[in-house]
């Protein structure tokens, strides 16, 4: 018997995230202007909902973090770890997967 | 909305969860620059002051939503918070099950070495070694306990979530239940609550708990204080007021009686100044009873001579040349001052005792409870009054009692004996 798809909206943020911090270390407000732009503003979530997504995959040691002081601000840089690579790879894999399943559904209702 | 506001809101939120201090921290630190960038792409974008708070508060959400989805995602994160019924429901009663199950096998196992190596009777070392186990891990969780609490109690006291309130007052419980006095033996089981010994666990937290009332860090600040200060000194006082209890004299050993297995006290020193020779009792002679009660230990013989009034009679079982009779021994009246303290420092022993009997002495650690009672005129007791300086008011700090000491801490209740005298029989 197969395993039940993980609940793989759940892992959506998480996928983004980490997909984001794979280029370069970005901070909280950064990494949401990141994710706006480059989605042309398709999600519409609250901004301060990326603290505890990222809190949590710094806990799960998928991320790590460092604070630096800029311009009298504390700002905390996340930056992704090698088992946060590993993760992603994973991850895209599976929503590539799930992506392509549910295109099939659709596009065949759809055509 | 103005960013103190939203600020202040969801700090507010986060403290009344009562969320680690530094994760608050953490996340108020982020969350603001959150909002100093917004407030400033804001501005860009050729909004007022107004207009650009509105903006940075509509696109960062509402504090009552933003706190749910962090208390939602820690919850996640932990194992208990993903397993709750198994951790809190499931796990702690197969957790005491098997603490027990261990003891009780180990104490099995070790009476069983004992019938074998010693020749002594397996059951009945069986279960006195279960019970000393037992009371043996109590006390090394009561030493934890204690600290644990005011860790706790001190990390908790400003915040204000119900829920932390009763973990503490739960934990509260448990230390008091770890001062629960077991008597080992397998005849007389009881409970003996000194409430002096809850004192240091209660106080804080019926003070706290009071404080909490409040929702005033201020006042919970000074109120939390008061009661540490109240609980040291109520530690540290000792009643002044000298207080009486019978006193018979003598020194005395629990035996096992050969013939029937029974048990009973070995009168192994008397002096003929005391209560007991002047009414009949002799070294040598065996107390099987006491007040009619049996008498296997020195607590309960102990218990029946507190309770017996200075200058009235206290009826004892003695077994000699094969007989047991009853000898009425008039008890006279001792006179000492209970004395409690609380002592600051860095405590160490030199002894090393982790056997496994009430008390232990492991260095830094330590718990010390002492039945031994003395006479005055006894060669240990001149000796030690030898070495005080008021000599027109002698008192000896008397062994019995109980004392804990941890690294930095420790706490006894002792009594200091200042007299004992006998009461000459009415004419």
């Amino acid at each position: 018997m197969k395993k039940t798809n993980p609940a793989f909206l759940n892992g959506v943020p998480e996928l983004l995230v980490l997909q984001l911090l794979a280029r370069r270390e970005m901070y909280g407000y950064e990494l949401v202007k990141e994710i706006q732009a480059r989605s042309k503003e398709v999600f519409g979530f609250g901004e301060g909902c990326i603290y505890p997504c990222l809190h949590w995959l710094e806990k799960t040691k998928l991320v790590t973090s460092r604070r630096a002081s800029v311009d009298g601000r504390s700002r905390h840089y996340y930056r992704l770890t090698p088992r946060g690579r590993k993760r992603l790879d994973s991850l895209t894999a599976e929503w590539n997967r799930v992506a392509e399943g549910v295109t099939l559904i659709v596009g065949a209702q759809h055509a | 909305m103005p960013k103190e506001t939203f600020l202040s809101g969801l700090s507010a939120r986060m403290a009344r969860l009562g969320w680690p201090t530094r994760h608050v921290r953490r996340i108020m630190q982020e969350v603001t620059d959150h909002w100093n960038e917004l407030e400033q792409e804001g501005r860009e974008r050729g909004l007022d002051q107004a207009a650009a708070s509105d903006f940075a508060w509509q696109r960062l959400g509402d504090p009552r939503a933003l706190v749910d989805t962090y208390e939602s995602t820690m919850c996640r994160a932990s194992w208990a918070g993903r397993h709750p019924i198994v951790s809190f429901i499931l796990l702690p009663p197969l957790a005491l099950l098997t603490w027990f199950l261990c003891w009780t096998a180990m104490a099995a196992g070790a009476s069983e070495l004992y019938a074998k190596l010693l020749g002594l009777n397996a059951p009945d070392w069986g279960s006195y070694l279960t019970v000393l186990f037992g009371v043996k891990v109590i006390h090394y969780t009561g030493v934890f306990t204690v600290p644990i609490f005011f860790w706790w109690w001190a990390r908790t006291n400003f915040r204000g979530l119900k829920w932390r309130w009763i973990a503490c007052a739960m934990c509260a419980l448990h230390g008091m239940l770890n001062q629960v006095t077991v008597r080992p033996h397998l005849l007389q089981w009881g409970y003996g609550i000194a409430p002096v010994e809850w004192l240091p666990v209660l106080a804080p937290l019926l003070v706290a708990v009071a404080a909490h009332a409040f929702e005033q860090p201020g006042r919970m600040r000074a109120l939390a204080a008061l009661a540490t200060a109240s609980m040291i000194l109520a530690g540290c006082s000792s009643s002044k007021t000298p207080q009486h209890r019978g006193w018979i004299g003598g020194e005395y050993k629990p035996v096992k009686h050969l013939q029937d297995g029974s048990r009973g006290l070995l009168v192994t020193a008397l002096r003929t100044n005391t209560p007991a020779a002047r009414s009949g009792l002799r070294e040598g002679d065996l107390i099987v009873r006491a007040a009619g009660k049996p008498v296997n230990r020195m607590n309960a013989f102990h218990q029946a001579i507190d309770t017996t009034q200075p200058g009235s009679n206290l009826s004892v079982g003695v077994l000699r040349d094969g007989t047991v009779f009853d000898v009425p021994v008039r008890a006279g009246r001792e006179t000492f001052t209970p004395t409690r303290a609380i002592v600051v420092g860095l405590l160490l022993s030199d002894e090393w005792d982790p056997w496994p009997n009430p008390s232990f002495s492991l260095v830094a650690l330590g718990y010390k409870r002492e039945h031994k009672r003395l006479d005055l005129d006894s060669p240990e007791a001149r000796f030690k009054l030898a070495k005080t300086n008021d000599k027109d008011h002698p008192s000896l700090r008397s062994s019995e009692g109980w004392e804990i000491w941890l690294p930095v801490l420790s706490f006894s209740n002792r009594k200091r004996i200042l007299s004992q005298s006998d009461i000459e029989a009415e004419p």
